[in-house]
């Protein structure tokens, strides 16, 4: 069994947040999501949406919502400015 | 041996603020001895600071961090300089030691900065966070970590990203470029106009130097900035119909006289006119924008595009006054201006200076391009066209016959195809549409019996230029040819337009204007002049840097400040493109350029609307995203407008200080192992693979992420293995010794993850547990009693499944032996602690010695402990070898000992 990652260069995974934070924000403007949801509506490797998520999140457009202990993921929701 | 003589700056320097470099330096400074820390990194605190709680206790590592970390900063007997590295460190003749080093520029004045960290989000570049061990993104505009000390924010900046380093205005495409990245489209129109006017006549008719330097250009092909541009100049456009600004309050009170509103003229306005002048364009034409308005074809360069980017100017309160030919420059002077600046570009193509140049029908290629975007175009439906040139005028011209429906239209120039001045874009572009260029011809003469022209003699040109490279063209007139031609177009060169000022200023052999190379000042003091006028013909960008130096010095001269001795230019040193390429080449996407779409030839030809299609939203990020952020920090300046302290400088430069000291104590730390040498563990393959320190950040509460989750998609994990002596006690990975702190710290994160996550599965695999230091045992016993797995095997591999948890195969060594697997969602390599061998390149006239493990050694380690081979130099914790917090702080506090005693023997000896 081999896997299934193949990891991009991680600063052009980083410099990618830039661009598609705004279409995540565009998906969790409609709801919140996991990681690996979020990854399946943008069509992105969870591995790299997992980086940019946690990136919005570092900088105040994301946070987690809480969850159950029987819950695998968090649930991210968008921050909407001047909230 | 180096005697150790008078007080010098410092008693001792701490190379390294690191928990020992603190800790060190905190008592002698209490001995009252006077201490230099330096600190390579942005904070003190090392790596100590970074953990998530300590071993055995379980105290909170900031906790116990950060009342040190202020404690050395703010101690009356301790400098400490974060962001400087030592550049060396020499014995003096009369004892005690030299310091050379050097402070690198945060570009955040930290007197200012309040440690708001409003840059970060502000910023639009990412990087990875070293401080996260590369876990998440930090910005370049950044503070290092929360706790900080100094919390101050710092900009990387590793210098001048190529596109903006070329730039002859000073535009910076690596700024605007990001911006749009992120979607800030107005603020990249900002962003440029703030460096230079007419974005909108660049973003068509630039030749785009930058593109030729852009790094991506090393692998796939350049980022298009200059469709970037477009874009971004169109839509802004599109929202401002007008400027959003009017003139500035604030005035100088001061005149200044421009003469010609080609783009040097416009550009120097723009400055001077932001600056508060009253400024004047005094313009010859009917319209403004000279060679913009009347040189270039609108197929390239619409005029509604041109009017709207002078509406920037005038929007400032400059005034430009149509059909005024400026007949004396004195006199303008005497008319009550303070400057005058001149940029009156070029008057006109130069002669062919042959037979038949006078023949009806021979036009220069100005005049011919100018009748055109007057609104005047000769009729040449049905005619042949020759054009004689080969640079961008004449390819301009032929382009343009063509859409005036000549029957050909027939390029012959000196040069050979690879010497033509034209870019070969242009060349392809103009063959695409249907025109003959025939390279290596010169014109013998022009014929025409009748007073018009008929045809043209043409001699082949058999070399352009001298051994020299100066312009000298030999012909063979053996080898000749004749063409047929209705109208004869010439274009080899345009002769600057300075004729009438020979008077008054002075004037270069070839025409121009006579500066200073450096403030564009002419022979007459307050007159400037700039542009083709002066450098003869050249890029337009290249007339809008001329226009805006030109008002920089303009500003000093007119506020009575000195032009000499000046640096105009505030570029950092170019980006270094080979590393750049070669990291974006090591796991990077082949990202093929976006490309500019055009209409096809033969519908180009039709007419003289733009042919060239901008970019659309989706298409200008997607080529923005392209950007490789050579020199980290993109100088959008986005910082710069959210930094409520007004703390930015991005002026700040590297600052050199030279101390001497008696005596040198290296804190200089650990190296920690690299899990990449052990590829069979998967660590930078598989994402649910981490090291030590990473999951000490994920621990900590001031962690990367939201909670204790695994990294390929935040995951919470159920199941965690921890792989000791994964960088220790391995030949393989370059490091036999125990690291002697990996099983505490493993079973530390143990208990933490199991406090964390309750119900989690945590197994440890080990070789042999070594917890030899007060209350370890006890810990060792504890994190058992809490249902961690000990498992005693050795991890021969590591493989990840379609889901990303990962398979562990390792040798059951107490369960029966033989080989097993077992299924993790995440696992933990516990990488060890290597010497860090930078403290022996501070010494280049003879560092002290190794040990045999290449640490510091230490002459004596039970009755000196610190000292080195070198008379004055100590060693201080894990840079002598690997220690717990614990051992490191005790052997601070021995060597401190050691330290002052030395110092103090010195003083007695004295």
């Amino acid at each position: 069994m081999t896997g299934k990652s193949s990891l991009r260069n991680l600063n052009e995974v980083f410099r990618d947040e830039m661009v598609e934070r705004d279409r995540i924000a565009a998906l969790l403007r409609m709801g919140p999501l996991t990681i690996p949801e979020v990854a399946a509506r943008v069509g992105a490797p969870v591995y790299e949406t997992t980086k940019w998520v946690m990136a919005m999140r570092r900088f105040g457009r994301v946070r987690e919502l809480p969850k159950s202990r029987a819950d695998d993921y968090f649930r991210y929701e968008l921050v909407e400015e001047g909230r | 041996m180096a005697a150790v003589g008078p007080p010098r700056d410092y008693d001792v320097l701490v190379v390294g603020a690191g928990v020992g470099g603190m800790e060190s330096a905190l008592s002698l400074g209490d001995m009252g001895f006077k201490v230099l820390v330096a600190e390579k990194e942005p904070s003190v605190g090392g790596r100590m600071i970074l953990l998530s709680k300590v071993f055995p206790t379980l105290d909170c590592a900031s906790c116990i961090s950060t009342p040190k970390m202020a404690a050395v900063n703010n101690h009356p007997n301790v400098r400490t300089l974060v962001y400087s590295e030592i550049d060396d460190i020499t014995p003096r003749p009369e004892g005690g030691y030299l310091v050379h080093l050097t402070r690198k520029p945060t570009f955040v004045d930290p007197a200012k900065c309040t440690g708001c960290a409003l840059c970060e989000p502000a910023c639009t570049v990412a990087v990875p966070d070293e401080f996260n061990y590369d876990l998440a993104a930090r910005h370049a505009a950044h503070i290092a970590f929360p706790q900080a000390v100094p919390k101050k924010a710092v900009i990387t900046r590793t210098g001048t990203s190529p596109c903006s380093f070329t730039c002859p205005a000073g535009v910076k495409p690596h700024g605007y470029i990001s911006l749009v990245r992120a979607g800030r489209y107005d603020q990249a129109f900002r962003q440029h106009l703030e460096d230079a006017p007419l974005v909108g006549v660049l973003s068509r008719a630039c030749y785009a130097p930058c593109e030729d330097q852009c790094t991506r250009g090393e692998l796939e092909g350049s980022v298009a900035i200059r469709g970037i541009k477009r874009f971004m100049a169109d839509r802004y456009y599109a929202g401002h119909l007008v400027p959003e600004y009017g003139p500035p309050k604030e005035r100088k009170g001061k005149r200044v006289a421009i003469v010609g509103s080609g783009p040097a003229g416009l550009a120097a306005a723009f400055v001077l006119g932001r600056s508060g002048y009253d400024v004047t364009i005094l313009e010859a034409e009917a319209e403004a924008g000279g060679i913009l308005r009347w040189g270039i074809p609108s197929y390239r360069l619409p005029k509604d595009v041109v009017a709207r980017d002078i509406q920037n100017i005038t929007a400032l309160g400059v005034r430009i006054e149509l059909n005024h030919r400026v007949a004396s420059l004195t006199e303008l002077k005497a008319r009550g201006y303070d400057a005058v600046f001149v940029a009156t570009g070029d008057k006109g193509g130069r002669k062919l200076a042959v037979p038949g140049e006078d023949l009806g029908g021979v036009v220069d290629a100005m005049d011919f391009l100018r009748s055109i975007n007057s609104g005047h175009a000769p009729d040449f439906a049905g005619k042949k066209v020759v054009v004689i040139g080969g640079g961008n005028v004449a390819i301009d011209s032929a382009r343009s016959a063509l859409r005036l429906r000549a029957s050909s239209v027939r390029m012959y120039c000196l040069e050979s195809r690879a010497e033509m001045p034209a870019h070969p874009w242009e060349i392809r572009e103009a063959e695409e549409e249907g025109i003959q260029i025939t390279p290596s011809w010169g014109v013998g003469q022009l014929k025409g019996p009748a007073g018009k022209v008929d045809g043209v003699d043409l001699i082949r040109c058999t070399a352009v230029f001298d051994a020299e490279r100066r312009f000298r063209p030999t012909f063979d007139r053996s080898v000749h040819e004749q063409v047929d031609a209705d109208v004869v177009i010439t274009a080899i060169g345009l002769a600057p337009n300075t004729a009438g000022f020979a008077n008054e200023v002075e004037l270069n052999r070839n025409g121009t204007l006579k500066v200073h190379p450096e403030t564009l000042t002419t022979s007459v003091p307050g007159i400037f002049a700039g542009g083709d006028a002066v450098t003869g013909p050249s890029m337009i960008v290249t007339s809008i840097g001329q226009g805006k130096k030109a008002a920089f010095y303009i500003d000093r001269y007119l506020s009575g400040l000195t032009l000499d001795g000046l640096r105009y230019d505030d570029r950092l040193p170019v980006a270094d493109r080979a590393a750049v390429a070669a990291r974006a080449r090591d796991g990077g996407s082949h990202l093929e350029p976006v490309p500019v779409l055009r209409r096809p030839a033969a519908a180009r030809v039709g007419s003289f609307s733009e042919y060239e299609a901008g970019f659309s939203e989706s298409e200008a990020r997607d080529s923005a995203r392209r950007c490789l952020d050579c020199g980290v920090c993109s100088e959008c300046r986005e910082c710069v407008a959210a930094c409520p302290a007004d703390a930015i400088d991005l002026g700040m430069r590297a600052r050199h200080e030279t101390v001497t000291v008696r005596s040198v104590a290296l804190a200089t730390g650990f190296s920690p192992t690299d899990a990449r040498k052990k590829p069979a563990w998967g660590f930078g393959r598989f994402p649910n693979v981490i090291n030590g320190p990473q999951m000490d950040r994920i621990l900590a509460p001031t962690r990367p992420f939201n909670a204790v989750v695994r990294p390929s998609d935040g995951k919470v994990p159920a199941n965690v293995a921890f792989v000791l002596c994964a960088g220790s006690r391995d030949e393989q990975v370059g490091n036999r010794l125990c690291s002697r702190v990996c099983c505490m710290y493993s079973m530390k994160q143990a208990q933490l993850l199991m406090g964390s996550i309750p119900t989690a599965d945590v197994t440890i695999y080990y070789i042999d547990i070594r917890a030899f230091g007060k209350g370890y045992e006890e810990f060792f016993q504890q994190t058992k009693g809490m249902s961690v797995s000990f498992t005693k095997g050795k991890v021969s591999r590591i493989e990840e499944t379609d889901d990303q948890d990962l398979l562990v195969h390792y040798e059951d060594i107490e369960g029966g032996g033989g080989p097993k697997v077992a299924r993790h969602d995440l696992v933990v390599l516990a990488t060890g602690l290597l010497p860090n061998q930078g403290a022996f390149r501070l010494f280049p006239e003879g560092a002290p010695e190794k040990d045999e493990h290449s640490y510091i050694r230490e002459v004596d380690e039970e009755l000196e402990p610190g000292k080195t081979s070198l008379d004055g130099v100590f060693v201080i914790g894990s840079a002598t070898a690997v220690r717990d917090i614990p051992d490191t702080i005790v052997h601070s506090e021995a060597a401190s000992a050691q330290i002052a005693a030395f110092l103090k023997r010195a003083e007695a000896k004295a």
